[in-house]
């Protein structure tokens, strides 16, 4: 048996490699997981304008303090399928499910939820198949640029995530005719008027295909620590509504990817959201625990919003 | 330590019509010299105690002469062996039911013998090493028995008992006298004794390793066959008494010789029989007889005999022998007349000792009672009705 | 059949490939709130069906994947902050099919709504329903089945307890909390006050071998109101056992009785039990088996009991007067006469009438062996104390106390009593047609291992075909595994105590699932896991304490006598049989008399109860007759000189 030699290629054997390129002045990482980015195709990076601070800085928010009231999660969820074909036009059909669980204590009960079902294809196959689909919403797919199936399912599958948002959104206006509790939202506030201006809401966005800044900026923004969130800004939107929005670093990240625990509050743009953007930071971080895994994002995932997730996904018959 | 035990001496018996020439009963001159002839043996013998265990006289009021006799028999015993212990025990035929009456045989102890007639008493002979514990026939038929129990330091440990110890008499009690007290073999304790000297039945009688009953001295009786029966079952020659030596443990039988004999002669089936031969036969047995029969006490039974035969049989020749004999006495027996009565299990007829013996049995008794016993009493009641004896 | 539920469910049955719902078992879902537990008896509604099942395992789950997320959702600290979000936790259980309906045909349990048992569900669950309905109801009650809220009777069948389809009971559990000895004490009150009538008399016979556990049936002992309740549900009466008696034989002394039930206030039914070499040799296979005894000196001991004992044995070559052994003091004097005999004829004089001579002394030392061994039983004098046979009544109970028997002794009154009882059995000459025996400690008298016994043999025989003859066998013991398998084998109904967990692993528990284990090894005093032919599952049930005074309390609340010196306890025996009488009297009636003597007398005292006790006694003892010195004395010469009457 000949002895091995020192640099042998080894594909996982990399904390060597890590610690060189450590003492170089980078942050050993590792890569992004799965959806970490969102969709690659939408990555972007959109300026947003800082709220108070000349330079976007990072501030410790002090321990993590559980939320104090009931604190309602509100996520949606969405599924599709290709049930038939007409030549080469799918028939797309899609669920989707928005609910609430509202935590009174330390137990999260479901106190609201909906669904809707929708069937998805071109006229034409809409038209065939429409003593087949009572019960399910029928939406004509708008006149395509081109007969490529894979593209009618893009279209569909953005069709999908739309009434999903719709929906949710429905659950939220709902939720707060009924109820003043705080209500964390799964995603971003700017879709929806009332969402951005309600001053017990606060979104919590894992995906960062926007990135906010850019330069120096951007590297403070990824390099923040755990248990540190950024000065206030308002995120650059297109055609959405003005926000108060921040990152929150919710786990230690070196070793890992820059996105690691990250995530990006926003809230209503309002005095008092200034004032209290830390108190509200110290409540998401007792959200760290417990730990959402098995899911993927578990990093910077909320367990309340992943128990959402599969309330939602037992409704849907999952 | 030698004990001479005797019992029964019954004097003043008197039976049959003989008279002595002084004019007296010829059983009880009998019965009087055989205890004459006792006393001069055991005067001879010289033993260190003297029991009679009951029954000295025949009756609780004996004539005067068998007073005056065993006073003088006593007493010259007495004389005689002026170390020996001499006890005379009470017993059912000697002794009054009524204790307010008081025995004739208190009056004994002036001759110098030690009587115990009434409560048990237990005497001891520093002298001898000798502890009797004497108990009467009247001392057994209270409430509370004495406790049979040796006592004290003496070696010689003797128990002096009047009374029946059941189980031990043959089932016909021929030889036995009722109204005795009875006991049972445990009652007795043999084991824990020297030697426990019985009186009452009148066939000499071993009832266990150290136990005894001496006998009659005479037949004292009123079926001297049956208790003659008796002795030859039991391969005894005749009457006598007991010499026990206390130290080596044996046991000496004297016997006594009985002035005459008594005979049961072969019985006589009569059945198909002439008068004539039963006549003949009748004359042949006497004369057989071993001594001839004259001065014999004597019986003949003739079985199954009809009246018809009965009245013709020879009566001359039987009043001679009744007039050679002391008793000659023919017992002529009807042809059965009653047949089996009850019905058995089987369906066969049951006869009346079986039928007796079946409801004993079965009968509720109290715990104390040993079954057998009471079925054997029952059935030597039975015998006793069921074979009279005609008194000749 | 289908069940009108009043109250909502508890559960929905759940199927999975991993975990499907088969004819015999199912898994459902409840609320973590839920009252469900271990032994719950459910019903399960589905269209068709209905289907009763008793929970044998449950099982929590939380969504958490790994150990490790809980330590990375911690920080790795365990005091850290406590999660604002409990994790998401579900309750499901395991539960054994007890009933379908309709049975036929036999199909897995189906996606149902799960309920709590109510009374009736319990009952027919149970298949109580087919004995306890109607006239003639076989149903003893054996506690309440307790869950959610519920209290329902629970019964088991006569005919499967005390014969004859099946019968016989074991009781395992250890010591102290398993409550075996007030279950079967609680039973027999039962028993008496249920057992039908068209089924015939009922009796019990306890062998107390344990301290004073048996000694006080039938004094009140203290119940609390829970007690009481389950009484009331069952329908009985917490009352102790007007008929009973206890019997025990006396110490060594022979007047002291070896028991601790000696208390005055109590000697009116406590009894002596004294037997006579008659009843020993018997049994005296139970001692042989014990050594190394063989079929020699088996067929002399047979010549013995066949030919010698108890009636006139002649041998005129040992003795001229016939032998009659009655007592051990009467078969040694016939062994010394054998003995005797044997030295006499010097050489050759090794056979006695084909018995070798040292079977002979074998046989002896054996027998002498039993009366010294089992003094203050076996008794000298011929005295018998023995229980009632054939006077047996219906509903009584009758201890016999062995406690302070050398075990020997204890094999012996074991071996014979249970034989007597099934002769007259058989023979229905005993007074009642079922007793039921209850040993305790049977690991002692039939273990599993350990050389064949007389007693093991007989208890088995009794496992095996008592239930013909309306002999029952009512066992417990600490350790089910140490005990003869067949003869716990063949008990219909089985109960089950608070158990030690070491017994739990053997063999003989593998059926039952761990919670069922973990349940078993936690059991509270006062309840118990039942298997009877008629559910197909084990049941738990509670039962109420016992109505009669504990062997603990009793020997408080009756403290045994002291053992008296030999006269006072001789006034002690005969005062109970006539208070009026001073221990004066009989202390003086006693004094300088020979203990044998004394305690022959009383032995038949107490045997025939007379109505004036001291006379009979007194009569038994005989007056003392004391010694009196005699000199020789010369008599008066009066009538020396008078003729000799009859010369
Ligand atoms: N139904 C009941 N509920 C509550 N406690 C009870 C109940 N029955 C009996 N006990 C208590 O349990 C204790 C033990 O009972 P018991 O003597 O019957 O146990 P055991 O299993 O026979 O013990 P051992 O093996 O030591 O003989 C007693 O002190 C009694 O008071
Ligand atoms: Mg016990």
């Amino acid at each position: 048996m000949s002895s091995v030699p020192r640099t042998r290629p080894h594909v996982h054997h990399l904390a060597p490699l890590r610690r060189a390129l450590s003492s170089c002045g980078l942050v050993p990482s590792s890569m992004p997981s799965a959806g970490g980015l969102g969709r690659a195709d939408d990555a972007a990076v959109r300026p947003a304008s800082l709220v108070g601070d000349a330079v976007l800085s990072s501030f410790p928010c002090g321990p993590p303090v559980g939320c104090p009231e009931a604190l309602g999660f509100l996520d949606g969820i969405q599924r599709h399928q290709i049930v038939a074909y007409d030549g080469p036009s799918p028939l797309v059909l899609g669920w989707v499910a928005a609910g609430v669980l509202l935590r009174t204590g330390r137990e999260l009960k479901p106190t609201m939820a909906g669904t809707a079902q929708l069937a998805i294809g071109r006229e034409t196959v809409l038209a065939k198949a429409a003593d087949a689909l009572h019960g399910f919403e029928v939406l004509p797919l708008e006149p395509p640029d081109d007969l490529h199936p894979a593209h009618d399912l893009d279209v569909a599958r953005g069709m999908v995530d739309r009434r999903r948002a719709q929906l949710e959104e429905e659950i939220g206006q709902r939720f707060r005719a009924t109820s003043s509790a705080w209500l964390l939202i799964d995603g971003s506030l700017s879709h929806s008027t009332a969402w951005s201006q309600d001053p017990r809401m606060l979104g919590i966005a894992k995906s960062h295909a926007i990135l906010p800044f850019d330069g120096r900026a951007l590297t403070t923004y990824l390099q923040l620590p755990e248990g540190c969130r950024t000065s206030l800004f308002r995120p650059a939107t297109r055609g959405g509504r003005e926000t108060f929005s921040w990152g929150l670093r919710l786990r230690e990240w070196m070793g890992k990817d820059p996105f690691h625990g990250l995530v990006r509050i926003e809230a209503a743009p309002t005095e008092e959201t200034r004032r209290r953007a830390s108190e509200y930071s110290q409540w998401i971080l007792a959200e760290r625990s417990p730990l959402s895994a098995p899911d993927v994002r578990w990093d910077r995932q909320l367990y309340g919003m992943r128990a959402v997730e599969r309330y939602l996904g037992a409704i849907l018959g999952e | 330590m030698r004990l001479a035990h005797l019992a029964d001496t019954h004097l003043g018996f008197r039976q049959y019509h003989r008279q002595t020439a002084a004019g007296l009963n010829q059983r009880e001159a009998d019965v009087a010299n055989v205890f004459r002839h006792t006393v001069d043996t055991l005067v001879a013998e010289q033993p260190d105690a003297i029991i009679i265990a009951g029954d000295v006289f025949h009756t609780v009021r004996p004539p005067n002469a068998a007073i005056v006799f065993a006073f003088q028999q006593l007493h010259r015993l007495r004389e005689a062996l002026p170390k020996s212990a001499i006890i005379v025990v009470g017993g059912n035929h000697d002794t009054p039911r009524s204790a307010e009456s008081g025995s004739i045989l208190r009056l004994f102890s002036a001759a110098g013998v030690d009587v115990v007639a009434e409560e048990a008493q237990r005497l001891v002979y520093p002298a001898l090493d000798l502890s009797v514990l004497v108990v009467p026939h009247q001392a057994l038929m209270g409430d509370v028995r004495p406790a049979l129990e040796p006592d004290g330091t003496a070696q010689h440990q003797v128990l002096a008992l009047h009374g029946e110890i059941a189980g031990t008499f043959p089932s016909d009690h021929a030889a036995m006298e009722y109204g005795g007290a009875v006991l049972t073999e445990g009652d007795l304790q043999s084991e824990r004794w020297s030697y426990v000297a019985l009186g009452h039945y009148h066939v000499m009688h071993q009832v266990n390793e150290r136990a005894w009953y001496a006998g009659a001295l005479e037949y004292v009786t009123t079926n001297p066959w049956g208790e003659r029966r008796d002795e030859v079952a039991r391969g005894l020659p005749g009457k006598g008494w007991l010499l026990a030596d206390l130290v080596s443990g044996e046991v000496e039988r004297r016997w006594v010789e009985q002035p005459r004999q008594v005979h049961d002669l072969p019985p006589i089936d009569a059945v198909g029989r002439s008068v004539a031969e039963i006549d003949r036969l009748l004359r042949a047995q006497l004369e057989a007889v071993p001594g001839g029969y004259a001065e014999q006490i004597i019986r003949q039974v003739v079985a199954e005999i009809p009246r018809h035969i009965a009245r013709d049989l020879d009566h001359a020749f039987i009043r001679q022998a009744k007039a050679g004999a002391l008793h000659y006495r023919l017992d002529l027996r009807r042809p059965a007349p009653t047949g089996p009565i009850g019905l058995a299990p089987g369906g066969r007829r049951q006869t009346l000792p079986e039928l007796l013996e079946d409801y004993l049995r079965r009968r509720p008794l109290p715990a104390e009672l040993d079954r057998d016993a009471v079925v054997a009493a029952g059935q030597a009641l039975l015998n006793a009705v069921r074979q009279p004896v005609e008194e000749a | 059949m289908k069940q009108q539920a009043p109250i909502p469910p508890i559960g929905r049955v759940v199927a999975t490939e991993q975990k499907p719902s088969t004819p015999h078992q199912f898994y459902f879902w409840t609320a973590r709130s839920s009252p469900i537990g271990i032994g719950a008896i459910v019903r399960v509604d589905s269209d068709e069906r209905v289907i009763h099942g008793v929970v044998t395992d449950g099982f929590a789950y939380s969504d958490l994947e790994t150990p490790l997320d809980a330590v990375i959702g911690a920080e790795g600290d365990p005091a850290g902050l406590i999660d604002p979000t409990a994790r998401s936790e579900i309750r499901l259980y395991l539960a054994a099919v007890l009933r379908h309906h309709p049975e036929e045909p036999l199909q897995p349990v189906p996606l149902g709504a799960v309920h709590l048992a109510t009374d009736a569900d319990v009952t027919v669950a149970l298949r109580m329903d087919s004995f306890t309905d109607g006239e003639e109801s076989t149903g003893i009650p054996v506690g309440v089945y307790a869950g959610g809220g519920l209290e329902a009777p629970v019964y088991l069948d006569a005919d499967f307890l005390v014969g004859p389809e099946a019968a016989h009971l074991n009781i395992t559990g250890v010591s102290g909390l398993a409550t075996k000895t007030s279950a079967v004490e609680f039973l027999l009150t039962s028993i008496f006050q249920t057992f039908p009538t068209q089924k015939g008399s009922v009796a019990a016979l306890c062998f107390n071998v344990k301290g004073p556990d048996l000694c006080f049936l039938d004094q009140a002992g203290s119940l609390e109101e829970t007690d009481r309740n389950i009484y009331d549900r069952l329908g009985l009466v917490p009352e102790p056992f007007a008929a009973f008696q206890c019997y025990a034989p006396y110490k060594a002394d022979g007047v002291n009785l070896n028991t601790l039930r000696t208390h005055p206030d109590l000697e009116g039914n406590t009894r002596p039990l004294v037997w006579g070499l008659r009843q020993v040799l018997d049994y005296a296979e139970v001692l042989l088996n014990r050594d190394d005894i063989d079929a020699k000196a088996g067929a002399f001991i047979d010549f013995l009991a066949e030919r010698v004992v108890g009636q006139e044995f002649r041998d005129d070559s040992l003795r001229a007067k016939p032998f009659r052994v009655e007592t051990f003091a009467d078969l040694e004097e016939f062994f010394r006469a054998i003995f005797d005999w044997m030295e006499a004829l010097n050489r050759g004089g090794e056979i006695w009438r084909t018995h070798h001579i040292a079977t002979i002394r074998k046989v002896r030392n054996r027998l002498g062996n039993i009366s010294t061994r089992s003094k203050g039983l076996v008794t000298d004098d011929g005295e018998v104390h023995d229980l009632p046979w054939g006077e047996f009544t219906d509903r009584a109970v009758y201890t016999v106390d062995v406690a302070g028997l050398d075990p020997l002794a204890q094999d012996l009154v074991f071996a014979r009593v249970v034989s007597v009882l099934k002769e007259q059995l058989e023979r229905r000459t005993l007074g009642v047609d079922h007793v039921i025996v209850f040993v305790d400690e049977l690991n002692k008298y039939a273990p599993s291992d350990g050389p064949e016994t007389y007693v093991r043999k007989m208890l088995l025989d009794l496992s095996e075909r008592g239930r013909y003859l309306g002999l029952v066998l009512f066992s417990a013991q600490q350790f089910r595994s140490q005990v003869h398998r067949r003869v716990v084998g063949n008990a219909g109904t089985a109960l089950f105590g608070r158990m030690d967990n070491d017994e739990l692993t053997m063999g003989g528990y593998s059926t039952l699932s761990a919670a069922i284990k973990a349940k078993l090894a936690t059991l509270p005093k006062g309840e118990l896991m039942i298997r009877h032919p008629h559910f197909t599952q084990p049941i738990f049930v509670r039962f109420p304490r016992p109505a009669v005074l504990t062997g603990r309390d009793g020997v408080q609340r009756f403290p045994p006598s002291p053992d008296l010196p030999f006269p006072d306890a001789v006034a002690r025996v005969l005062r109970g049989m006539d208070s009026t009488l001073s221990t004066e009297e009989i202390r003086d009636l006693v004094a300088g008399r020979r203990a044998e003597d004394v305690r022959r007398s009383l032995h038949a005292t107490q045997r025939s109860r007379p109505d004036d006790p001291m006379a009979y006694f007194r009569a038994c003892l005989g007056r003392a007759v004391v010694a009196e010195s005699r000199d020789m004395r010369r008599g008066i010469p009066g009538v020396r000189s008078a003729p000799d009457p009859y010369a």
